[in-house]
């Protein structure tokens, strides 16, 4: 995407996807939100997020074979690995959520 | 490009992996180390509101994948095994203390989970947020996977 069209999409696009990034985002100076939209929608950002997906979703069979390890050293003493715990909770610092909004998390502890 | 770069200087450093370079940021030099990786299409500022709270009792790095953020462009097949192994050459090359937590975002998590897989002794712990499976993408389908 060449600079103009890049300023375009941010004029365009921009205060609708700052408007629902969170508070805290908002918060922040404009300066800090003006070069973050800008570094997201750097030239190939875009190309490079589907030269990304397009793989990950090609490689889904072999994903489900991908383990972890079964036991881990945990100061020096062999423990049990693969706890899991899905939390939900409600998230105020991940830009990408509005405030309030809903997040899954999970925790492994290996 | 070099306009954008030039007024947006990396907060990081600028870490040589084979022919490109990559954007790592460290906060914090004490604690267990904490690896960010952002979602598709995300990049390290995304974990900007929070790298400096999770710095207070850990060192944190956040890093921009090749193509993304200020990581100059990587060769073009991006496959989950290019992007773990450029990471990894990454951390070695800017010699990261390990074993590490990964925090990862959406697609992020599928790069963890395979970092975990493929260097089992590097990994203790990792934290999913809105984590993307590939169970997700059998229940959309292929035609639905196509318009995403």
């Amino acid at each position: 995407m060449n600079a103009l069209a890049r300023v375009g999409v941010v004029q365009l696009l921009g205060r609708r996807i700052i408007g629902l990034l969170g508070e805290d985002f908002r918060a922040m100076p404009m300066q800090e939100r003006q070069r973050y939209a800008m570094m997201a929608t750097r030239p190939r950002a875009m190309e490079t997020a589907i030269d990304e997906y397009e793989p990950a979703v090609a490689s889904n069979a072999t994903f489900q074979s991908y383990t972890i390890r079964k036991v881990a050293q945990v100061r020096g003493k062999t423990k049990p690995a693969g706890r899991m715990l899905l939390v939900r909770l409600t998230c105020l610092l991940l830009p990408q959520q509005p405030r309030g909004g809903m997040t899954n998390m999970i925790v492994i502890a290996i | 490009m070099a306009g954008l770069f030039d007024r947006y200087l990396p907060p990081g450093q600028m870490i040589r992996v084979n022919n490109h370079h990559l954007h790592i940021q460290r906060v914090q030099h004490d604690g267990t180390t904490v690896i960010f990786e952002a979602g598709q299409a995300g990049f390290s500022l995304d974990w900007m509101l929070v790298q400096p709270e999770v710095s207070r009792f850990a060192q944190v790095y956040s890093y921009d994948r090749a193509g993304l953020g200020w990581s100059e462009t990587g060769p073009k097949r991006r496959t989950p095994q290019q992007v773990v192994a450029e990471l990894h050459a990454m951390l070695t090359a800017a010699e990261v203390p390990m074993p590490c937590v990964f925090v990862a975002h959406s697609m992020g998590c599928r790069y963890s989970r395979l970092y975990a897989h493929q260097y089992p002794e590097d990994v203790m712990g990792m934290v999913f947020v809105d984590g993307y499976h590939e169970a997700f993408d059998i229940a959309l389908g292929e035609k639905k996977q196509r318009i995403f």
